[in-house]
């Protein structure tokens, strides 16, 4: 602090005070432990490692070597990756996506899991593109038992139809004949089937229509990113599946431009984030899409192939103080085990990430300040995030991944190991364990994931290894990617696939409830949330001591709801539709 | 080492005894004595007002935060000018700056309840409960005069969920001026929270009907004087009117909003969706709040310069805006956002006059406008903007002259914008228009199609793509587009004469 008044302290007091000072401290710090037994968050040992080295990627995100010399607004606003098993051999595979720009020589990556480790396979598979990538969305669009691949970009996203015959990848581009046409700048993606034809259909979320031109300033009138508040947002497109016109069997991966049609063109926004789920049980997929800076949107299936906008009324457009912040990422989880979803949306450093919590049934109230959210060691701009059991306890906890998309005014994060342009723009990423419904810290005795400063964007969930712990895929600008491997302490768990034999396809949009006693757990079906990411499909649940479980319900997006009993827990279960004993459904 | 060889020399000399030791002790003594009160008194004087690197900074704002600092050390034990320069500096994002300035005023002066004020507001978004604190000794120091610190600090304190504290807060606010519409607003969002949608909504619906009250009395006292023939006064009513009403409808569409949300919990679905429309057609003002708005005066530089001017152009005011961009791009010559922006608004001017049909003053502002977008282009030859308005004012001055080659070269200047940002729909749309004239017709189709592909909601853009279909004798495909720009724009007028122009049935197929 400036001060008029400066006096001058000879050097030997200014030495006896900080020891007496120090000593005080030590003496204060030994009594709080004494007195204080901590057995908080923080003071756990480390469970996650990060082994992207050791398991053999060698990934450097690169947005370009333009970057030292422009604020191109893609570069600091992708990529993202996804954790899927495009060879179906049971375990799962890793896809990197790069924002370098055409003719740069950065392509995406595909790594193939052989005897845990991770094997580059990217070339000649199809999906080693060039591009300003942003998102990824993972999904079977032709009921071949094959999971196909979708990637957002700026100025065209582009549909990949999988052809793989045992282990050598074969994708290969259908945009052109899928009529999939989007030349906006899209960014988060997911496919779900919104009209139960059994044919997955596509949400692109469009971001704005961004002018390389503007410039864009910040503190003091030095150049920087520019927001989006510079541009109109654009609409979110609605693609429908049309499946299998030409009778062979197979789905024909051409889609119908839905988006005027639908209603989704009636509001443009800046969007980020998306989640399809049913929001308000009448067994229709509704579309909830994070926009940055303007309220949300969520858009309510009418089950008559049309839309309708309600976040404001349902209580999702805006935060507690009825202000539209910064949405990015989105993660879901039932935090209050009420047995409805609730929904945690990232936002930048000067704002507070929310949490909305549901119920009754459809509506959402902001509940931020209750649950422990908004009192961080430290806040960042956050962007992947996602609810998942990390600790297998039972209940979910909260992993949110950081970085600035304006200069830090300030010294840069410590320790970070970006460079001169990018190093501004670093923050650390965060664990929030739950306790009791309320989070807590858990930051910093992760020192792996959040000691280090970087700029996280994407955050896949995936168990890789199958041991039945979640493990994290991050990824970051300018960076290499993170794996980290979740060694936390044994406990009990069952990870869940749901599948339609008829559709040979994941269930999209099934929600999977487990019963043990008087306890209930749920999750749901889709591995699209967070932010540009596509994460493990199967339904992964912590059981922390519960040793058996009574039965597992799956309700089925087509409306049906089964119990499977007999399940063992501790290992990951396929379950199909037509093989369970169909129960009433209640909702 | 040191120690031990001064010890023996004061021995040595302690051992000579000599009064002139003694002498030279207290010599020594009083000088050290006079050099310490010295220091003090040098350090007293000493003054180091907050700076900030200059290096990229606006050279407006470096100036203005110089001057500022002159005046700090022309008179350092004045508070108002270490506040001065904290507000230089808070209006120019330099935060942790201005806070240093702010704490040196509030030392100086602890009775402005500016000082601590603006501390809270910088800190609110950071540091919510420091700020807190801040905002709670400016409540301490000047009560509710003006009311904003303590409904900033209540609206605070809702955010980081204290919703007792806000509670005992807004009492004493609502004690001060129970009509406080800021004061109720926040009373009916603390209602929400604590769960009570019932009292929010009619907390919010009085509050709507004491606006239209004020709306209703004023008007109506108005009325009577102009009837009286007192039309300055009456004028002047309605002046004072539009002020009180702006000053207690700030944040409109947010308090709108909350009501439509309530209404939803208490039942009222349908209700509900009629206010959130109402809502969003309301503006959202800011409250009124004298403290922040001198924070505001403060701002300068380019940022500044360019926000204006965008304004003034949104709101029409093309000659304020032009001349704001000529003493932009005067002071600024590399900034390519004034020059693009003062080529846009020569265009637009040109045309203008063309429409008018005075065409030699319509082709002098072209080409002024050629030469700011060249300039432009110099700057940076990717800029799409720059590009795609030079296209436009190709396309312009070749449908003036009918020199076809122009109207290539603006065709030209489309492809390439929309090489650069692929889903520049104007470029795409112009680039129809353009292939239109030049006669190609599949082209001018395939360029329409994909300005409807990157903006599906844009109704200008299916008519245009509809009447080339037309043209094509694709009349389903043109059914269809037209269809979809009225379900857009049901009452958008080319869509809807296009629509009578159709063949009754008739297919292309």
């Amino acid at each position: 602090m400036a001060s008029v008044v400066r006096l001058v302290i000879p050097m030997r007091d200014i030495l006896l005070t900080a020891l007496v000072l120090a000593i005080c401290a030590f003496l204060a710090g030994c009594n709080s432990q004494q007195d204080v037994p901590d057995d908080s968050a923080q003071n756990r040992s480390s469970f996650l490692t990060e082994v992207s080295a050791k398991l053999g990627i060698q990934f450097q995100h690169e947005p370009s070597h333009h970057a030292q010399k422009d604020f191109f607004m893609p570069r600091c606003v992708g990529s993202g990756g996804a954790f899927f098993d495009f060879d179906d051999d049971g375990f799962l595979d890793i896809y990197l996506v790069q924002n370098g720009g055409e003719g740069t020589g950065f392509k995406n990556q595909l790594l193939r899991q052989v005897d845990g480790k991770f094997v580059d396979v990217s070339a000649d598979s199809g999906l080693d593109i060039e591009g300003y990538g942003m998102g990824v969305a993972v999904g079977d669009v032709n009921n071949d038992g094959k999971v196909d691949v979708l990637v957002s970009e700026y100025g065209r996203s582009r549909l990949f139809l999988n052809q793989t015959n045992g282990t050598k990848p074969s994708f290969v581009d259908v945009t052109e004949k899928s009529q999939i046409r989007n030349p906006n700048w899209a960014t988060s993606t997911c496919f779900f089937d919104y009209d139960r034809d059994g044919w997955l259909d596509l949400v692109l979320v469009n971001y704005v229509s961004y002018d390389p031109a503007r410039p864009c300033s910040g503190g003091g009138g030095k150049q920087d990113f520019c927001g989006p508040d510079a541009f109109p947002g654009r609409v979110s497109k609605l693609f429908r599946n049309l499946g299998d016109q030409d009778g062979d069997g197979v789905g024909d991966a051409v889609f119908e431009d839905r988006t005027i049609a639908s209603g989704f063109g009636e509001h443009p926004g800046p969007g980020l984030g998306v989640f399809c789920a049913d929001f308000d049980g009448d067994g229709w997929q509704d579309v909830f899409i994070s926009n940055d800076g303007q309220p949300n949107h969520l858009w309510m299936n009418q089950q008559d192939g049309t839309f309708k906008e309600e976040a404001i009324t349902r209580g999702l457009g805006y935060n507690s103080m009825g202000r539209s912040e910064a949405d990015m990422g989105i993660a879901i989880g039932d935090v209050d085990s009420n047995g409805l979803f609730d929904i945690f949306v990232t936002h930048l450093t000067t704002e507070t990430h929310t949490l909305w919590s549901q119920g009754p049934k459809g509506v959402f109230i902001d509940k931020t300040a209750s649950v422990g959210v908004s009192s961080t060691e430290w806040r960042g701009t956050g962007f992947g995030t996602a609810m998942a059991d990390l600790d297998n306890d039972g209940d979910l906890d909260l992993v949110l991944v950081n970085g600035r998309v304006t200069r830090e005014t300030g010294s840069p994060q410590q320790g970070t190991k970006l460079d001169e342009f990018w190093a501004p723009y670093a923050e650390r990423d965060q664990i929030l364990l739950n306790n009791n419904g309320r989070f807590e810290d858990a930051s910093a005795a992760e020192a792996q994931f959040s000691e280090v400063g970087t700029i996280s964007r994407g955050l896949a969930c995936g168990d890789f290894d199958n041991d039945g712990r979640i493990d994290l895929l991050v990824t970051r600008i300018a960076g290499p990617i993170g794996l980290y491997h979740n060694t936390a302490p044994s406990q009990n768990w069952l990870q869940v696939r749901a599948i339609l034999p008829e559709q040979n396809r994941d269930a999209y949009g099934a929600e999977v409830y487990v019963h043990a006693g008087d306890q209930r757990w749920m999750r749901w079906v889709n591995p699209g949330y967070s932010y540009l990411c596509s994460n493990d499909v199967r339904a992964h649940f912590g059981l922390g001591d519960v040793s058996s479980v009574d039965h597992v319900e799956v309700l089925w997006p087509t409306g049906e709801r089964e119990r499977f009993g007999g399940v063992q827990i501790n290992q990951c279960v396929t379950l199909a539709k037509g093989t369970g004993l169909p129960v009433e459904n209640k909702l | 080492m040191t120690r031990t060889i001064r010890k023996k020399n004061d021995s040595s000399q302690t051992q000579s005894g000599g009064k002139s030791g003694l002498w030279s002790s207290i010599g020594l003594l009083v000088l050290g004595v006079g050099l310490v009160v010295a220091g003090v008194w040098r350090s007293i004087e000493r003054v180091e007002p907050p700076t900030i690197q200059p290096d990229g900074v606006d050279k407006a704002i470096v100036a203005a935060v110089a001057e500022a600092r002159k005046a700090v050390l022309d008179s350092p034990k004045k508070g108002e000018t270490w506040g001065e320069l904290g507000m230089v500096l808070l209006a120019h994002e330099f935060n942790d700056q201005a806070r240093e300035a702010f704490a040196t005023a509030a030392e100086l002066s602890p009775t402005d309840p500016r000082w601590p004020y603006y501390q809270g507001r910088s800190l609110a978004t950071t540091k919510p409960q420091d700020a807190i604190r801040y905002l709670e000794q400016t409540v301490q120091i000047c009560g509710d005069k003006p009311p904003a610190p303590r409904l900033t600090l209540i609206e605070l304190l809702l955010e980081q969920g204290e919703l007792d504290k806000a509670g005992s807060q807004l009492e004493q606010a609502m004690a001060a001026d129970p009509n406080n519409a800021r004061a109720k607003s926040a009373k009916a969002r603390l209602s929400f929270m604590q769960g009570d949608f019932q009292a929010c909504h009619d907390i919010l619906t009085q509050l709507n009907q004491q606006l239209q009250q004020m709306y209703v009395q004023g008007m109506t006292q108005a009325k009577q004087l102009a009837e009286q023939g007192n039309r300055s006064a009456a004028q002047s009513l309605v002046q004072k009117l539009q002020v009180q009403i702006n000053n207690a409808s700030g944040k409109m569409q947010t308090s709108g909003l909350l009501l439509s949300e309530a209404m939803r919990r208490i039942g009222m679905t349908e209700d509900a969706e009629k206010q959130r429309k109402f809502a969003l057609s309301k503006p959202d003002r800011s409250w009124p709040d004298p403290f922040w708005s001198e924070v505001g005066r403060r701002r300068t530089g380019l940022k500044f310069a360019r926000s204006q001017a965008d304004i003034l152009y949104g709101n029409q005011r093309y000659d304020e805006a032009k001349k704001l961009l000529q003493i932009a791009v005067e002071q600024y010559p590399t900034d390519l956002f004034a020059r693009i922006f003062l080529g846009r608004s020569l265009i637009r001017e040109g045309r203008v006059e063309y429409e008018n049909g005075n065409q030699d003053q319509a082709m002098a502002l072209y080409r002024q406008a050629e030469t700011q977008l060249d300039k432009a282009q110099e700057i940076d030859p990717q800029s799409v903007d720059a590009i795609f308005r030079m296209g436009v004012l190709q396309l312009y001055i070749g449908e003036a002259t009918g020199d076809k080659q122009l109207i290539q070269r603006a065709a030209d200047l489309y492809r390439e914008a929309i090489r650069i940002k692929p889903d520049f729909t104007m470029a795409h749309y112009n680039l129809g228009l353009c292939l239109r004239q030049l006669e190609d017709l599949p082209g001018a189709i395939s360029a329409l199609e994909m300005a409807v592909a990157s903006q599906p909601d844009n109704a200008d853009a299916l008519a245009a793509l509809a009447e080339l279909l037309i043209s094509a004798e694709r009349y389903d495909e043109a059914k269809q587009k037209i269809e979809t720009a009225l379900s857009i724009t049901p009452d958008h007028p080319r869509a809807m004469r296009l629509k009578a122009s159709l063949p009754s049935s008739g297919s292309s197929e």
